[in-house]
């Protein structure tokens, strides 16, 4: 019964999921008339705008939401795992935030060195500003982890990632106010998310390596698993509580780099979607809860993509706008149901 | 439509005020209210006795920016201005907050007159670099953080300041006791209009001859530029920048880059648009739109050069417009033409590199070498 259950659950999310995907193909600003849609998949062909519209803007753009969606709501289940806080997310390790700051870094320090503003957005500010949110990003990952490796204690892990994050931020504050208004709205731009910066020719590297995070958290289910049990009993079941809390952390936020560098950090969804899941499935187990929430992650990013850039505008909404926007209201509505 | 409402009100105002007023006065009043800004939308200036009334508006709100007078300080003030704010001319302390301000004292020889600029390390200007190092100039911060100590030091009795939406200036007026006078060139709508500014710096130096003859002769060379093109028999169409994070920020359709491009003989594609602020479109209505274009305009902030390579490894889709297949992107670098600093005041010369990119047999008399956009070659 129970069985059963899971399988129309997990289903229901794909098929879900798989509509969202093609309606991210179809549905944008520029009409996509219902007859042509066959015609265009039939015969791909640079020549016709449509085609080069669907094929090399929304087909990499549904798919850096799926991988992203995927990669940041798996990150933040093993976060609430780990730290056994329903309110963790990757952001508490203050991933985010170092990302930020290197980006910060390259768009408002370079904009000052080389001179005019980088906000005319040339293509070398582009690929700088993948780097530099990786390097930011892995620099702090690197200090958590000194960090996460001689202590045990989560609670002050989690108040060390903070105060992280609260560094990195003020030294951005900082650098934004020493610079350009130009510059500072390029900053802001990044800062507000957005899945069409992957495009066709980093889709491979991006791609390959969320694929190999995603994979790993799968090992990592029955860890997380005797993890829930507490940290005593873990550790009396010959789990080294301080490696495997290293692993976690790893693994989550090597997920969180890469999606930020490409996409710029995206609020919310580590947060949320792994209630959603647990709610959805009422289950602790992370061998059903690591797939489920990616899939939750995925469905939630397609259609929140989908909402960004719904037809009548011209423009893109910001994602982050949009995730929070459509999120919150879910997340609430699931917690009231559960805590009835 | 502003303009001719403002001539037919002023001119209401002259009959009546002529007609009150004591014969000494009218031949004195008769011409003081002739707006002397003929393509400026945001400022006015009329003779007032001696000196100069100046009006400053703004975009935003139906609320006058500031009204000023300008009176010869050789001349003992009128009475009635004692209350007023009035700017002693020739100016003698300026601290100018944009490098559109300090290049005109610069081409018109009363650089002297500047004592403080700001974001200094983003000019490239050998003049300015001297005078800072002789610290005739000095740098007194950026926009966002005054260095409030070193302006008071340098006992400005005017400072041009970048006039936005929210941000009110007053403070460091009242501390240095300087007029804080708002220099509003950039929203100007109009290449002309946005040149036009350079004559307030004449009225403020007392060098509004050889600023009018400036203007005047910029204004003569734009005019006989766009009458040739609007004979033009094609008119190519042209899009314009690069994105960022997939999002397009295109120029509006009434912004002065857009009408550079119709006056050098060309269709905007979003010359139907109507908003003078940029607009963000995401890059698969652009590409619908604007695939077929003929001429793509890009701006370079960096040090680096752009190439076809390089804009392809960026972004794949930039291969699919028209313009990138026919090598017809015009590019310029802006730090190294000082685009910021002086094309204001070129709109003829930036209208030229537009003429003679979309319209080569109008020039082809002239060995003309484009100064700030030129089309990007093929490195192959």
């Amino acid at each position: 019964m129970k069985n059963s259950r899971i399988t129309i659950g997990i289903l229901g999310i794909i098929i879900f999921g798989i509509i969202l995907f093609v309606l991210n193909l179809f549905v944008g600003s520029v009409m996509v008339p219902f007859e042509d849609i066959f015609k265009v998949l039939l015969e791909v062909n640079d020549d016709k705008t449509l085609s080069v519209i669907i094929f090399n803007y929304r087909l990499p753009q549904a798919l850096t939401a799926l991988l992203a969606g995927a990669a940041l709501a798996v990150a933040g289940l093993l976060m609430q795992t780990l730290f056994r806080n329903p309110l963790a997310d990757p952001s508490m390790l203050g991933i985010s935030s170092g990302a930020s700051l290197g980006v910060g870094i390259v768009i408002l320090l370079t904009g000052a060195i080389s001179g005019a503003a980088v906000s005319s957005f040339g293509w070398w500010s582009t690929i700088g500003v993948s780097l530099a949110a990786f390097i930011g990003a892995v620099v702090v990952l690197f200090i958590m982890l000194a960090f996460s490796s001689r202590m045990k204690n989560m609670t002050t892990l989690i108040i060390i990632g903070l105060m992280i994050a609260y560094l990195a931020g003020s030294i951005t504050d900082i650098l934004k106010f020493f610079s350009l208004k130009e510059d500072i709205h390029a900053f802001v731009i990044w800062g507000m998310g957005s899945f069409s910066g992957v495009g066709t020719s980093k889709m491979t590297v991006f791609a390959i390596s969320i694929i190999i995070g995603l994979i790993a958290t799968f090992f990592l289910s029955k860890n997380l698993n005797i993890l829930l049990l507490g940290e005593m009993y873990a550790e009396n079941l010959g789990l080294n509580i301080r490696k495997n809390s290293v692993i976690i952390i790893l693994v989550s936020g090597y997920l969180t780099a890469i999606v930020t560098a490409y996409c710029g950090p995206i609020a919310f969804v580590g947060l949320a979607m792994p209630h959603i899941a647990r709610f959805l499935f009422k289950s602790s187990d992370h061998r059903l809860l690591i797939p489920a929430t990616m899939l939750i992650g995925m469905d939630m990013t397609l259609f929140c993509n989908l909402i960004a850039r719904m037809p009548g505008f011209d423009g893109n909404l910001p994602i982050n706008a949009v995730t929070a926007f459509i999120g919150a209201p879910v997340v609430i509505s699931v917690i009231m149901k559960s805590k009835k | 439509m502003r303009k001719l409402l403002f001539v037919c009100v002023s001119m209401i105002c002259v009959l009546v005020s002529c007609g009150e007023k004591s014969n000494e006065a009218k031949n004195e009043s008769c011409t003081e209210n002739e707006n002397l800004m003929q393509y400026t939308s945001y400022i006015d200036v009329t003779h007032y006795k001696s000196g100069y009334y100046v009006n400053v508006s703004n975009p935003w709100n139906e609320k006058s920016l500031g009204e000023y007078y300008l009176y010869p300080d050789s001349l003992d003030l009128p009475d009635e201005l004692k209350n007023q704010v009035v700017i002693r001319t020739p100016v003698k302390n300026v601290v100018a907050y944009s490098s559109t301000q300090w290049s005109v004292f610069l081409e018109i020889g009363e650089i002297s007159r500047v004592k403080g600029i700001l974001e200094s390390d983003y000019t490239d200007n050998v003049e300015i670099k001297r005078l800072l190092a002789e610290k005739k100039i000095e740098d007194v911060g950026i926009e966002t953080s005054l260095n409030t100590e070193i302006v008071i030091n340098l006992h400005p009795d005017v400072i041009l300041y970048t006039p936005y939406s929210t941000v009110p200036k007053t403070e460091i007026g009242e501390l240095t006791g300087a007029v804080m006078f708002p220099f509003a060139d950039y929203l100007e709508n109009h290449p002309l209009g946005r040149a036009e500014w350079l004559k307030v710096i004449g009225f403020l130096t007392c060098r509004e001859d050889d600023a009018n003859q400036w203007f005047n002769n910029i204004v003569s060379r734009y005019e006989s530029l766009k009458t040739l093109c609007e004979n033009a028999e094609n008119r190519p169409t042209v899009f314009s920048d690069l994105p960022f994070e997939g999002q397009w920020y295109l120029p509006g359709g009434a912004s002065y880059i857009a009408q550079i491009f119709h006056d050098a003989g060309a269709d905007y594609i979003w010359k139907d648009n109507n908003s003078t602020a940029s607009l963000p479109v995401d890059a698969e209505t652009v590409l619908s739109k604007a695939r077929d274009a003929d001429f793509w305009r890009v701006m370079n902030s960096t040090n680096h050069k752009f190439s076809y390579e390089g804009l392809a490894v960026e972004n794949e889709l930039y291969t699919y417009f028209k313009a990138y297949k026919d090598r017809n992107i015009l590019v310029c670098d802006i730090r190294e033409s000082g685009y910021f600093e002086k094309s204001e005041y070129e709109p003829d010369i930036l209208l030229k590199d537009f003429v003679y990119a979309f319209h080569p047999e109008m020039l082809e008399n002239e060995d003309y070498t484009p100064k700030y956009f030129y089309r990007l070659k093929d490195e192959k």
